[in-house]
């Protein structure tokens, strides 16, 4: 009996080392193979998504927002019965507006945990759908952009597509807005539920920079205001207007319309199309600034000096050159007044055309103005080598060249602020998550274009066309005003030649004798003939309305101390709201 | 001698006496049930507070239980001992009775509480147990007190033998109605040990195996699930998602664990990987959180019951003593191994507690109370095999 006791222990110890040799092969000699086998199915690393940057105004104001919001995914593995099925995809498509045959294909992916519904949709369908509670639709937090301001800037801003900024700032800054996506290490459990074993990420660490543009809310509100009024006076197809701060360079107001609300940004690329800067179109009269400015500043013309304007037509390098008011003879200042295309001629000739191209150069036409948009055009001069004598006299009244509205803005502000070109910009500042500055800008000068005295030369011209020439609907009343009109052909593009259309513009500075903006006004295509389409027709009083409100927006203080009653009916309670901090 | 100093070794005797009773008994045995007793509180709250947290909304809800389980089992322990197991020896018969009439009635709807398609527990009011762990102690009281009394004509088939093996019998076809393979098992093998350490003929014993074996065949080849299970043994990895899931599961957790573990309470296998990881299956667990060294800890405690379980079958001074002991100490080492056995993939799955660690309050006291008797059987001061030995040869 001893014996066979011992037997059994013996037996039963020996078992024991099997097992704990079993246990040292698994644990020790497999470990890596099994280990790892276990980290697959636990370990996922997760993607945390980044969170875009704010865009606000100069004032702090919000342009551009970032807030989560639900999306809505199925998990079809939940839907065993064609019955679920049906009966999930009939509330479901009524709640998130989805064809039910579309809903039921997703239902029944075979193998998928996972489809996308609808992805970021508002707050009160979210609520239907979780008010459904029905198993295997779930619904998760995704970060969506948000304009509160709807139209206000929308061609400055653009959009935002499924994984990037698609037009405007949104795709130039992308990769200070768009913030870092973070890996994160995390647990799974059986059932799919994720624990993250570091917590989650920071928010700083995820969040891109905030982006302070120059642009000012009431400004921009006013611009896109007077612009949708006078397109639609004008039953013009389009019209874009530019604000510059003539001191720094910065933009205040860049607007075009037709407007459109980034939050339902469509499908029409036209739309989006920001015309201030990406069109380059022949400017017309409002050129004849620059070219007399250069004049006087090279010498060739005279302050005072009396030009024949030909009466109405000339012939000249086998063409004829039309006035639509006959002038015989003319000042520098009368023919602006005038605006005289055969003087502007005569003027663009003296300098000739390597002068002339040189000085158009120097005002910034023909390059980019680098103000930080996408698709910047750059306009077009002609070579001086490969110069016809044709084109240099029609440059003279800003035809047979392009440009683009910021470009010519830009140049009257440096007529405005005694003759420095300033680079344009529209960021003002951009600050990263953690305080850091990443960009400051400001005042940033490219060259001399003028002497001062012949920057106040023109300018005393300039504001002569708005007391008594062209552009008398531009005057302001309270505040001093210079500019200048401009009624260009535009070529027809399947005639070729030019046709009956018109782009009107006004383009000048406010207050005249200490200038702070220089604006434009362009009106594509009005609808129209004659002198019911020209510039100081279409585009001057939108300009006053806009100067108004820039100055008043930026305090300066009226000249005459009384107000007009319409200028100050024109300050609606809407203004005043959307810049409230 | 004065008044004072005899109050003083008045004391000192009373002290001897109070502390006796327990230093007689043998303290490592002693040591080694406490100590599993207390891993199994710990671990079986690492392995289910989560599972608990998402089932029963209370991540304490098992750990409550088992604690609970585990102070009762350490009352059982001192009681028993205390009492001295041979005052149970009156109890086998009506406990095997009891234990046989449980599983009866376990068979009726209503009382028995099925869970993962076996009936295994019984509700009465709201205490739930398993009649298959009470039958366990119950067939082990009643075989030694059976081969006690019949010691002198154990070689005679009719005494030694056959009433053993009719007993074995019916548990044996009330536990497969169940049905409870696991049990059977080592019920089986713990009564074919203990006839073959009392002394029954071998020969007996290895016609009732090549008897059995077809039986066994035929029940696996019957049951489905049962083929199932031996087809997964082999190879588990070959359906890893499905029917090898728990076994391959049950690996990764030993083999994520390496030599030293994750770390206590670290286990991602209990994170609804691992299925029963707090019953069945906590030895993975161990495994996982404290490595090959919680494993080897876990094992040499066994073996270390079965070591002291042994000499207290040296110790005992009485037949029924030995037995007993021997009885116990063979059912803590089968259930150990058949454990350790199937979570390390040595044997097919079948539902079986690792004594002391698994989750389950029947088990943890019934358990407790062999080990109690074991315990009072170590306190003995020997004889009955020296002499044994000597008066049968």
């Amino acid at each position: 009996m001893r014996l066979r006791l011992l037997l059994l222990g013996a037996l039963l110890l020996v078992l024991f080392g099997v097992v704990l040799a079993r246990a040292a092969k698994v644990q020790l000699f497999d470990r890596s193979r099994l280990a790892r086998l276990q980290r697959d199915q636990t370990r996922r690393e997760l993607e945390w998504a980044p969170r875009r940057g704010m865009i606000t105004d100069r004032r702090g104001e919000p342009l551009a927002v970032t807030r989560e919001v639900d999306s809505i995914f199925a998990d079809p593995s939940a839907f065993e019965t064609i019955k679920s099925r049906e009966a999930a995809a009939d509330a479901l498509s009524r709640v998130l507006l989805l064809p039910r045959k579309k809903i039921v294909e997703k239902l029944q992916l075979p193998d998928k945990r996972f489809v996308w519904l609808k992805r970021r949709v508002d707050e009160r369908t979210a609520m239907r759908v979780r008010d459904l509670g029905l198993d295997g639709i779930e619904l998760v937090k995704e970060p969506k952009r948000f304009y509160p301001q709807h139209e206000l800037a929308g061609h400055v801003l653009g959009f935002v597509g499924e994984e990037a900024g698609q037009e405007g700032l949104e795709r130039e800054l992308e990769q200070h807005l768009r913030g870092r996506a973070l890996q994160v290490q995390a647990t799974r459990d059986a059932r799919g539920t994720m624990v993250l074993e570091h917590g989650a990420p920071d928010t700083a660490d995820l969040t891109g920079s905030t982006v302070t543009l120059t642009l000012d809310s009431a400004i921009q509100l006013a611009a896109e205001r007077e612009l949708a009024k006078a397109v639609a006076a004008a039953r013009a197809v389009a019209g874009w207007a530019v604000v510059l701060d003539v001191q720094s360079g910065a933009v205040l107001a860049l607007a075009s319309n037709p407007a459109f609300d980034a939050n339902k940004p469509g499908r029409d690329p036209m739309v989006w199309r920001n015309r201030a800067v990406q069109d380059q179109l022949e400017p017309g009269s409002t050129l004849k600034s620059f070219v007399v400015a250069r004049a006087l500043e090279e010498g060739v013309l005279g302050r005072d000096e009396l030009l024949y304007c030909e009466h109405g037509v000339w012939f000249r390098a086998g063409k004829k050159i039309h006035d639509t008011h006959p002038v015989d003879w003319a000042t520098p200042a009368a023919v602006l007044r005038e605006s005289s295309n055969i003087c502007a001629a005569k003027i663009a000739e003296r300098l000739g055309k390597g002068r002339l191209s040189d000085g158009l150069k120097a005002f910034g036409f023909g390059e980019k103005t680098l103000v930080g948009l996408p698709g910047e055009a750059r306009g077009s001069l002609r070579d001086p080598k490969s110069m016809p004598q044709i084109a240099l006299l029609t440059s003279g009244y800003g035809q047979g060249m392009s440009a683009t509205g910021l470009q010519e803005t830009a140049a009257m502000a440096a007529i405005a602020n005694g003759g420095v070109l300033l680079k344009p910009y529209l960021v003002e500042k951009i600050v990263a998550a953690d305080g850091g500055i990443v960009l400051q800008r400001g005042r940033e000068e490219v060259r001399r274009v003028l002497r001062p005295e012949t920057a106040h030369a023109i300018g005393a011209m300039l504001e002569e066309v708005v007391r008594k020439g062209t552009g008398t609907r531009a005057a302001l009343g309270e505040y001093r005003a210079a500019g200048k009109t401009g009624t260009a052909q535009k070529v027809d593009p399947i005639r070729g030649g030019y046709g009956e259309k018109r782009l009107a513009s006004f383009l000048g500075y406010a207050p005249a004798e200490a200038p702070r903006v220089a604006i434009l006004v362009a009106i594509d295509e009005p609808e129209g003939k004659g002198a019911d389409i020209v510039g100081g027709v279409v585009a001057a009083p939108a300009w006053g309305a806009i100067a108004r409100e820039a100055l008043w927006q930026l305090g300066v203080m009226p000249v005459t101390q009384e107000r007009p009653a319409a200028a100050i009916a024109g300050h609606g309670a809407r203004v005043t709201v959307a810049v409230a901090p | 001698m004065s008044l004072s100093a005899a109050a003083g070794m008045r004391v000192q005797r009373q002290r001897d006496s109070a502390l006796r009773p327990i230093l007689r008994y043998d303290p490592v045995l002693l040591g080694a049930v406490l100590l599993l007793l207390m891993l199994g509180v710990v671990m079986v709250y690492s392995a289910s507070a989560v599972y608990a947290g998402a089932r029963l909304g209370d991540g304490l809800w098992f750990f409550k239980r088992q604690a609970g389980a585990a102070a009762a089992g350490v009352a059982v322990v001192l009681l028993v001992m205390r009492v001295g197991y041979r005052r149970f020896e009156p109890l086998a018969v009506p406990l095997v009775i009891l234990s046989l009439a449980l599983l009866v009635l376990l068979q009726f709807p209503g009382l028995g509480h099925a869970a993962g398609g076996a009936r295994r527990w019984m509700k009465l009011g709201s205490l739930i147990f398993q009649p298959s762990e009470i039958a366990k102690i119950s067939l082990v009281l009643w075989l030694s007190r059976s081969l006690a009394r019949k010691q002198d004509r154990i070689r005679v088939f009719s005494v030694g033998f056959l009433p053993h093996i009719t007993v074995l019998g019916l548990f044996t076809i009330l536990l497969l109605l169940e049905p409870d393979f696991g049990t059977t098992v080592v019920l089986g093998v713990l009564t074919v040990a203990l006839l073959f350490a009392a002394g029954v003929r071998l020969s007996w014993l290895l016609g009732l195996g090549a008897a059995t074996a077809p039986v066994l065949a035929l029940l696996v080849w019957r049951s489905p699930y049962r083929i199932q299970r031996v087809l997964t043994f082999l190879d588990p990895w070959k359906d890893p998602q499905g029917h090898g899931y728990q076994t391959v599961e049950s690996l990764l957790g030993f083999g994520a664990g390496g030599s030293f573990g994750v770390g206590l309470g670290d286990s991602h296998q209990k994170l609804f990987f691992l299925p029963a990881a707090h019953t069945d299956f906590i030895l993975s667990i161990i495994g996982e959180e404290l490595g090959f060294a919680g494993v080897a800890a876990v094992l040499v405690l066994f073996a270390v019951v079965l070591w002291r379980g042994l000499k207290s079958a040296y110790a005992a001074s009485d037949a029924f003593g030995c037995w007993l002991a021997l009885g116990v100490t063979l059912l803590f080492s089968l259930e150990a191994l058949v454990n350790a056995g199937m979570a390390l993939a040595l044997l097919p799955t079948k539902g079986m507690a690792l004594p002391f660690l698994s989750y389950g309050m029947t088990s943890v006291v019934t358990s407790s109370f062999a080990a109690g008797l074991l315990l009072s059987v170590s306190g003995g001061p020997g004889g009955f095999l020296q002499r044994g030995a000597g008066a049968r040869r």
